[in-house]
């Protein structure tokens, strides 16, 4: 039983969770608009479930504290308060401190009382100062207030009662008693078209209808739930007739509407906008509603009409909020579990189907096999391998997210960074459907976050200096995500001041780094800041500024086999290039064979090979040997030197060189030969084992052993240093 | 001998918090020297396969094999031990914490009864 109930808390939690990031997002949003009543009512839903569902298994304190936060939400959604940007920051922070709450009760650690408290107060307050709605937010009240003083109407209205309104005890003539209560109710016509022979008829049932013309101030919902105890079975429409007076011409086409055709249909149960949900409770008739709702400007037009913006600004933030938009669609909350389509399982199962079946095939080939069933025996090897590789891109993309999920934790971050560094940033998202692999997306989250950090500290100048340099004050950080080749590409870029050339160098000649009359290039400067302890900002910040951080984001998305790097225009900003592989858990490889040994090197960091020209070979001193390909002097790595092996050549212009490059580095790595390509899965060496040196992981070949996959960084790094770390 | 290491094993076993009297052994002879595992440990006895030498590290990890689709690290003990190296016919895969270590000396497993021999025969 106990067990159970853990069960429904894990739900839950997972559940708060997605609540809580509606909330967040939402009152995110809100920000942008504070006029949103769809908003305001989305994130009063989250808020509400989570009240509901904590108070249910007995989490008192979250129960509470949500209610206080419902409490001030109410009042904003009933246009009682305006949306104001402490208001805005306030619920944020209650959001933050229900998040550790609920973080609490799940892990049973501490919660800070104190700042529990002090929200509770400041929400208390916040509820009960009675400062009325400020002018930003008119149209809400302004569709409550209107609401119930339409004008005159004209109403058709068409009854055909269900037949056993005679049987149930009711009474026609009391509603259109209750309509002519309603107003002037005229032409009440007896429709008895249908009433059967004086022999067939049956005293209990209803064979009428009537048509009936109502002039009313009051709307549609009053009108209808006149009817409201015979509506089931009722054949009933209710029109206004466009020009009052007219004749009764307003033909309804299909002329037997169900009542419900009245309210439009909202599909796949996503909320009702909310006029129509007043529509639906009768405060308001739809004309006020669309008086309303013509009356109604955007934020936008609003502020260009007062001068507070100008078109163009305008225009950007919508941009913004459009991205922001998609990017809370593409959004998916993600856990230790994947959803996963269906249709992606079924269209899977079918292929495991069609698996099982070849297998049994091949099994029953097996068993009575003659050399004359060859060629059927090949046909199905083929089909079998045709199965496996679509079984495998199958599976693969079940693991494949899309990127919005890494992304989706952004706008707050800035808004965040922007408050405290004092500088206007608008966020850019763009490509979030982007798919990648669930492991990766995982892991790029915390570099990606030290990226936007130092973009949002470091890149970005603050609004003084901006607009001193012709800049907009308002700073762009835009996050991209997109495929090229079999890599997936992540940009983050900050339209600022741009790395400083000098300013690197003399850093890093100052810590050491590198040689006071070193010469580097652009790309290798840019690369500097990577190095650990590696920071220009003048001051620290609490933000970023310690050089921490930029070696971490290196470290991290190689860790992944992807690559780091930078473009930079001074005073025109940087971008920061990440490239990941799609997916971590299978790469196309080289097979290369030294002595005995098999290695498979990572085909994407294969630049050619070639067989040296004696005398191509240099040695230099303390550095190893030098090969020279085409002018261009590459450092030589002797595999069964580093790896200690018996190789079968060691002359190096009879063996096989292959030009590996990362992250714009070059080796020239000396192999047997080279025996094929494949695709390979790589399988982890630290599961069971720790990490070695110059290799990058394991995989298993056709004959069931286990082969090694080069890690050409770690190659670079050994030809770099001359001896591997253990001989 | 064997029982003195048996002994000593449930002692440390018991210090683990891992065992009780009545815990079971896998038992096998390494030179003259009996030594055994905790069943509870044993995943697996696997025949002899091929065998992938990792490069540069200490000669006792004789390599990495293949264990359904998981890369299985081998520990040699004889060399670890510092004694001669035989030819092996077969694995032992124990599992260590969450890791798995395939060992590979017990070229010759004792039954019940050798166990009870040398036991008593050493305790004579």
């Amino acid at each position: 039983m106990s067990n159970d109930f853990a069960q429904f808390q894990d739900a839950f939690f997972e559940e708060a969770g997605e609540h809580l990031a509606v909330v967040e997002e939402g009152l995110l949003a809100l920000e942008q608009h504070p006029e949103d009543l769809d908003l305001l009512n989305k994130i009063f839903r989250s808020a509400h479930s989570i009240k509901g569902t904590s108070g249910m298994f007995g989490f008192n304190a979250v129960a509470q504290f949500t209610h206080k936060m419902e409490t001030l939400l109410d009042l904003l959604r009933n246009g009682q308060k305006a949306v104001s940007p402490s208001i805005a920051d306030l619920l944020l922070k209650s959001t933050d401190c229900l998040k550790t709450l609920i973080e609490s009760v799940k892990t049973g650690a501490a919660v800070d009382e104190g700042t529990v408290q002090q929200l509770t107060s400041e929400l208390a307050a916040a509820s009960q100062s009675d400062d009325k709605p400020s002018s930003q937010n008119p149209k809400a009240t302004q569709t409550v207030s209107t609401a119930g003083s339409g004008q005159d109407q004209i109403y058709l209205i068409t009854w055909t009662p269900p037949e056993w309104l005679f049987r149930r005890g009711l009474d026609p003539l009391q509603i259109t008693k209750e309509l002519c209560d309603l107003g002037n109710l005229t032409d009440v016509t007896l429709d008895v078209s249908r009433l059967p022979h004086l022999a067939e008829i049956d005293p209990e049932t209803c064979y009428l209808s009537w048509s009936m013309r109502l002039t009313t101030g009051k709307d549609l919902n009053v009108i209808e739930s006149v009817f409201e105890f015979v509506r089931e079975d009722s054949r009933l429409t209710i029109e206004k007739t466009i020009v009052p007076g007219s004749e009764f011409q307003v033909s309804s086409t299909g002329s037997q509407h169900e009542t419900r055709n009245l309210q439009r249909e909202t599909d796949d149960g996503s909320p009702k906008p909310l006029g129509e949900i007043l529509i639906e409770s009768g405060v308001v008739s739809r004309e006020t509603l669309d008086q309303a709702l013509a009356q109604q400007k955007r934020v936008g037009q609003i502020l260009v009409e007062q001068h507070a913006a100008s078109p163009q600004q305008v225009e950007q933030a919508l941009q913004k909020q459009r991205q922001q938009e998609s990017a809370a669609q593409s959004r998916k909350t993600d856990t230790a579990s994947i959803r996963v389509d269906t249709d992606k399982i079924d269209k899977l199962i079918n292929l495991v189907g069609e698996l099982v079946i070849t297998q049994s095939m091949l099994s029953d080939l097996g068993a009575r096999f003659e050399m004359s069933h060859m060629p059927v025996l090949l046909e199905r090897m083929a089909q079998l391998e045709r199965n496996t590789r679509e079984i495998q891109e199958r599976v693969m993309s079940i693991r494949m997210l899309p990127i919005g999920t890494a992304f989706s934790r952004f706008p707050r971050l800035v808004r965040d960074l922007s408050a405290k560094a004092g500088k206007k940033i608008q966020l850019v998202l763009s490509g979030e459907e982007t798919e990648l692999d669930k492991t990766v997306i995982e892991s790029i989250s915390d570099p990606l976050t030290h990226l936007v950090r130092n973009s949002a500290d470091h890149g970005l100048e603050p609004p003084e200096e901006r607009l001193d340099n012709n800049k907009q004050e308002t700073g762009t950080i835009r996050l991209n995500a997109f495929h090229e080749g079999g890599n997936i590409c992540i940009t983050v870029e900050d339209d600022g001041r741009g790395l400083n050339r000098d300013k690197i160098l003399a850093k890093a000649v100052k810590q050491g780094l590198i040689g006071e009359n070193e010469k580097l290039s652009d790309d290798q400067i840019w690369l500097l800041i990577f190095k650990p302890g590696f920071s220009t900002a003048e001051k620290v910040t609490d933000v970023s500024g310690r050089g921490v951080g930029m070696d971490v984001v290196k470290r991290n998305i190689e860790g992944l086999g992807g690559t780091v790097s930078i473009k930079t225009r001074p005073g025109h900003g940087t971008i920061f290039i990440l490239k990941l592989p799609l997916t971590l858990a299978i790469i196309e490889g080289m097979t290369v064979r030294v002595g005995q040994e098999t290695y498979i090197v990572p085909l994407l960091s294969i630049l050619e090979s070639i067989q040296p020209k004696p005398g191509g070979v240099k040695t230099v001193v303390g550095k190893g040997e030098l090969i020279d390909v085409r002018g261009t002097y590459l450092p030589m790595v002797r595999m069964y030197e580093i790896f200690a092996l018996q190789p079968e050549i060691t002359d190096p212009t009879k063996a096989i060189l292959l030009i590996l490059e990362t992250e714009g580095e070059r080796v020239a790595v000396m192999v047997d030969e080279i025996l094929g390509q494949q695709q390979v899965v790589i399988k982890s060496m630290e599961q069971n084992f720790r990490k070695v040196e110059g290799i990058a992981g394991a995989t298993i070949l056709g004959d069931g052993t286990v082969g090694f996959i080069l890690d050409v960084r770690g190659l670079l790094e050994i030809a770099r240093h001359g001896e591997p770390v253990a001989a | 001998m064997a029982a003195a290491a048996l002994e000593s094993m449930k002692e440390l076993n018991q210090q683990n918090g891992l065992a009780t009297d009545e815990n079971q052994f896998l038992t096998f002879q390494l030179g003259s020297e009996l030594y055994g595992v905790d069943i509870l440990r044993v995943q697996e006895i696997k025949g002899y396969t091929a065998v992938t030498k990792i490069p540069n590290t200490p000669p006792h990890i004789k390599g990495v094999l293949n264990l359904r689709g998981t890369i299985v690290p081998i520990v040699e003990l004889r060399t670890k031990f510092g004694m001669p190296t035989i030819d092996y016919t077969m694995f032992t895969v124990i599992r260590s914490g969450d890791k798995l270590v395939a060992l590979l000396d017990m070229d010759r497993l004792l039954t019940d009864g050798e166990m009870q021999e040398t036991g008593s025969a050493q305790a004579a």
